[in-house]
């Protein structure tokens, strides 16, 4: 399985089974609407509906229905012209009501979507800056990943850190005469705000620094004229451009562009894309619009406003007398309450419709997979008692489905990084004891607390990690210079009553790199960002993971057969929790997970875990042979002739050992090797092995290492030295190369690689052994051998997506180079 | 939902109206002159008065009584004090 980003298998994953549960992809069946009351699917019932953005109500006010249905018998139901050609009349009428409403330069647009391609294109220039807020909306994203294309510089910064982003103003305003920053003005998930005045104030400090604001969720509600959320702080500054949306509380449907001069207006009117190939609004829209923008323009809007805002101040106290986790309190019509789970959300928004309450979920990919909360609006509309009723039930269900589920509330305040309540932590122990009642956890931090004739056989002959061997990496792994290379380890063995383990693994804590199961050319990009920084832990997190970075296979011995092997699973999944709060880690990782186990898939996400592809791991299984003819007659026809031609034909050069007792200059040698490979390969971006370890295997019984030597007549240097060398555990069953160290000035003549391949292979048949696990990386040179490829997949829960969605901005790049 | 008397304070003369409307428990009134009256209510565990056109049945303030010692000698005993919270 090739390396893939998370996204779109998650999305589709979590989407899907969202529309299977009957909660998403929903179709309302009234006959007509009025008001918040919506019948959806094949229900009779009605349901009021706290999922809306129409935060005024607007959509049902006679006046705009009015204009829109003039505009239609005045101009049909569409205009069909770009408006690089012609604009049907109602566009100028529109664009002066709006350049009134913003104070400032309008031009409207089909969509905000639409507006953010027409402009960012156009204002942004190649030697520009662009630093995203971390939670700005998605359509941002897509636009400036086209200026990124260009190869406009661009970066994410954690949500609504200003000094962070002054600190990145300061290292980029050296280079980079336009520094553009671009957030929200109330963010569409969790209803917050951009401090905007801060904004401003570094605006004046720093003259490099340029604002593009969406504040598609403002219009309407908040600001003079309904002008939103960002001008409702401060005038339009001369260095800020600011986008929203008529299809929230304007309810027309429909964008804006807003500039600060006459001049920026025209250049992206005259160029920006959108406006120049897309279809333009049509005249039902304008009409509509333009009656809405005299309602904006006249006092009522005031009163509209006052209205909704007296819903938002109840609905705050609410939520707080009923003592839900509300993740940002805020003066905006927008409201998340934290669950944590995908399942837990979804169970809460079906039982909310069945007493009679739309509310959405807020899920991935518009929030962490983690961070599912049940999303919902208030609008002008709602009555005081509606809001009560909903949240009434809201309270009531969300304490249910997490007793249901076993799920401690303080799970959900430490999704969300929030404070719990005190009284809450109480709950938190009665349900953990609760849940483990039927089976008992053997827990362990060294591999010596746990019998090793139990666990040999339980996992012993699966790969590295036999109990010696675990014992050889704890040895291994601790007391070096580099906080990198010291790593926690944990043992579970989880039984049922009668004391048979229904699971087996370890664990280790260790920093990663974030973009280790990255593309290559994503951590080329990285690698290259540590450099420039002089910050070798640069997009690096400490992780809980399943097995070990120095480990490869399945890790995790499961008993499936028992009735409680997803309880087991649930231990498993809540002991990494506790571990990442012990160790101080940012996320959780089940790796080398079989492909295609959908009872697993979907118990990973119903905890809140998303996949992750890994690099192919190779298998050679197969021994059918004696002598190399024979091996090589045991291959593909086209196989046959590249080992003949690579490898065979250069036998003879090589004299093969198993090293004993290798003086420190050897291994240094050794070592030497190693780390050119490792600079080399990107695969799996790991940090680099200390050279403790390989002094280790040089000395343990276990470990062979097998250093091939060119004769002396190809080998013309004053002094002949190894030019590979292969290190492998052996276990009962399994022959396990898992460090390779090459001279490259040898491969191209000698082919060192391919020979360090097979002489594994006939070491792992001369000592009988059962198989061999090749590792990942190099593919197509494993198969030449027989190797079978074995897919497998990785779950990962981060505590926050930030470092993610860094590593896999930079995939668009990539693709665009390549 | 029952609030206190800062957060009824919060909102604005029609939020609390309709609240008065809706949650309150009329008491007893006082004629002020021959267009206004103020009326007394019991909301949420304290008192409201609403200062009243009521020849235009309109409702024109409502505010929390603050004073017990006022709402005392206003109503001459008529109120219960334990309500006064």
């Amino acid at each position: 399985m090739k390396k893939t980003t998370p996204t779109i298998d998650t999305i589709f994953e979590v989407l899907n089974y969202g529309a299977k549960n009957g909660v998403m992809h929903l179709n309302t069946t009234n006959d007509r609407l009025l008001g918040n009351r919506l019948q959806l699917n094949d229900s009779n019932t009605e349901v009021i509906n706290f999922g809306s953005c129409s935060y005024l109500g607007l959509e049902f006010d006679e006046r705009i229905k009015k204009g829109a249905k003039d505009a239609i018998d005045n101009y049909g139901t569409q205009f069909s012209s770009s408006r690089a050609y012609m604009s049907p009349r109602y566009y100028e009428e529109l664009e002066a009501l709006f350049c009134k409403i913003f104070n400032a330069y309008a031009i409207v647009t089909p969509t905000s979507t639409l507006g953010h391609i027409g402009t960012i294109p156009v204002i942004i220039h190649d030697k520009d800056a662009v630093i995203l807020d971390h939670q700005v909306h998605n359509s941002v994203h897509t636009a400036v990943n086209l200026v990124k294309a260009k190869g406009v510089y661009t970066e994410l910064i954690r949500h609504n850190r200003l000094d962070i982003l002054e600190e990145r103003i300061q290292a980029l305003r050296q280079k980079h005469s336009k520094i553009w920053y671009m957030a929200d003005g109330v963010y569409s998930m969790y209803g917050d705000v951009t401090p905007i005045r801060e904004v401003y104030q570094l605006m004046e400090k720093y003259p490099e620094l340029n604002y593009y604001v969406d504040d598609a969720h403002g219009m309407s509600c908040f600001g003079t004229n309904g002008g939103g959320y960002a001008l409702s702080q401060k005038p339009i500054h001369e260095r800020m451009v600011l986008i929203t949306s008529l299809a929230k509380a304007f309810a027309t449907g429909g964008g804006v562009a807003v500039f600060p001069t006459k001049e920026m207006a025209h250049r992206v009117r005259t160029c920006g894309s959108s406006l120049v190939t897309s279809g333009p609004m049509q005249p039902s829209g304008l009409g509509a619009a333009i009656a809405c923008s005299k309602i904006h323009l006249s006092n009522e809007l005031y009163s509209l406003q006052e209205e909704l805002y007296e819903n938002i101040k109840y609905t705050n106290l609410a939520i707080k007398k009923r003592g839900l986790p509300l993740v940002a309190e805020s003066n905006t019509p927008i409201f998340f309450v934290g669950v944590s789970l995908p399942k837990i959300g979804y169970s809460i928004i079906s039982r909310m419709m069945n007493d009679g309450f739309y509310v959405n979920a807020g899920i991935f990919p518009g929030v962490p997979i983690k961070n599912t909360g049940i999303r919902f609006t208030v609008t002008r509309l709602h009555t005081f008692k509606e809001i009560d009723n909903m949240l009434d039930a809201l309270a009531f269900h969300h304490a249910e489905v997490l007793k249901e589920e076993n799920f401690p509330i303080s799970k959900v305040y430490q999704a969300f990084k929030m404070k719990e309540p005190v009284e809450r932590q109480a709950e938190q122990i009665v349900t953990t004891i609760e849940k483990q009642a039927n089976l008992f956890t053997e827990h362990s931090t060294s591999i010596s607390g746990i019998d090793k004739f139990e666990w040999d056989n339980l996992l012993g002959n699966r790969g590295t990690y036999n109990w010696e061997g675990l014992k050889f990496l704890e040895e291994s792994f601790k007391g070096n210079t580099e906080s990198e290379n010291n790593w926690e380890f944990d043992y579970l063995i989880v039984r049922d009553k009668e004391d048979k383990p229904i699971l087996a693994t370890f664990l280790t804590t260790a920093i990663w790199k974030d973009d280790m199961l990255a593309q290559e050319g994503v951590s080329v990009q990285v690698e290259a960002k540590r450099r420039a920084a002089n910050d070798p832990y640069y997009l690096t997190s400490k992780l809980v993971s399943v097995g070990s970075l120095l480990t490869e296979g399945d890790h995790l011995y499961i008993d499936k057969t028992s009735p409680y092997w997803k309880e087991a699973f649930g231990i498993l999944l809540e002991k990494m929790a506790v571990l990442q709060e012990k160790y101080k880690a940012s996320g959780t990782l089940l790796r080398d997970l079989k492909q295609g186990d959908s009872e697993v898939d979907s118990y990973m996400m119903d905890n809140g875990y998303f996949k992750l592809g890994m690099p192919v791991s190779h298998v050679i299984d197969s021994f059918n042979w004696n002598t190399r003819e024979e091996f090589v007659s045991t291959l593909s026809t086209r196989s046959r002739r590249h080992i003949r031609r690579d490898v065979m034909d250069y036998v003879d050069m090589y004299d093969v050992q198993i090293a004993k007792n290798l003086s420190a200059k050897e291994l240094e040698h050794l070592y030497s090797l190693y780390l050119n490979v490792k600079s080399k390969s990107l695969l799996l971006n790991t940090f680099t092995l200390p050279y403790k370890l390989f002094k280790n295997m040089a000395s343990h019984p276990n470990w062979e290492v097998m250093v091939l030597n060119l004769k002396p007549e190809f080998d013309k240097r004053a002094e002949q030295k190894p030019v590979a060398v292969v290190f492998c555990y052996v276990t009962e069953e399994k022959y396990n190369p898992m460090i390779v160290g090459l001279d490259y000035s040898f491969q191209d003549e000698f082919k060192c690689y391919k020979q360090a391949l097979y002489r594994v292979i006939e070491r792992a048949r001369g000592l009988n052994k059962k198989a061999i696990n090749l590792g990942f990386a190099a593919t197509v040179e494993k198969q030449k051998y027989g190797a079978r490829l074995v897919n497998v997949v990785a779950y990962m829960q981060a505590q926050d997506n930030f470092s993610l969605e860094v590593v896999s901005s930079m995939n668009v790049a990539e693709i665009v180079n390549v | 939902m029952r609030l206190t008397k800062e957060e009824f304070s919060i909102f604005n003369l029609t939020s609390k109206i309709k609240m008065v409307e809706n949650d309150g428990i009329y008491l007893i009134k006082k004629v002020i002159d021959d267009k206004h009256e103020i009326r007394l209510f019991l909301l949420y565990g304290f008192y409201v008065e609403v200062y009243c056109n009521y020849k235009l049945n309109k409702m024109l303030e409502v505010k929390p009584v603050v004073s017990k010692k006022w709402l005392n000698t206003f109503y001459m005993g008529l109120i219960n004090q334990s309500n006064f919270c």
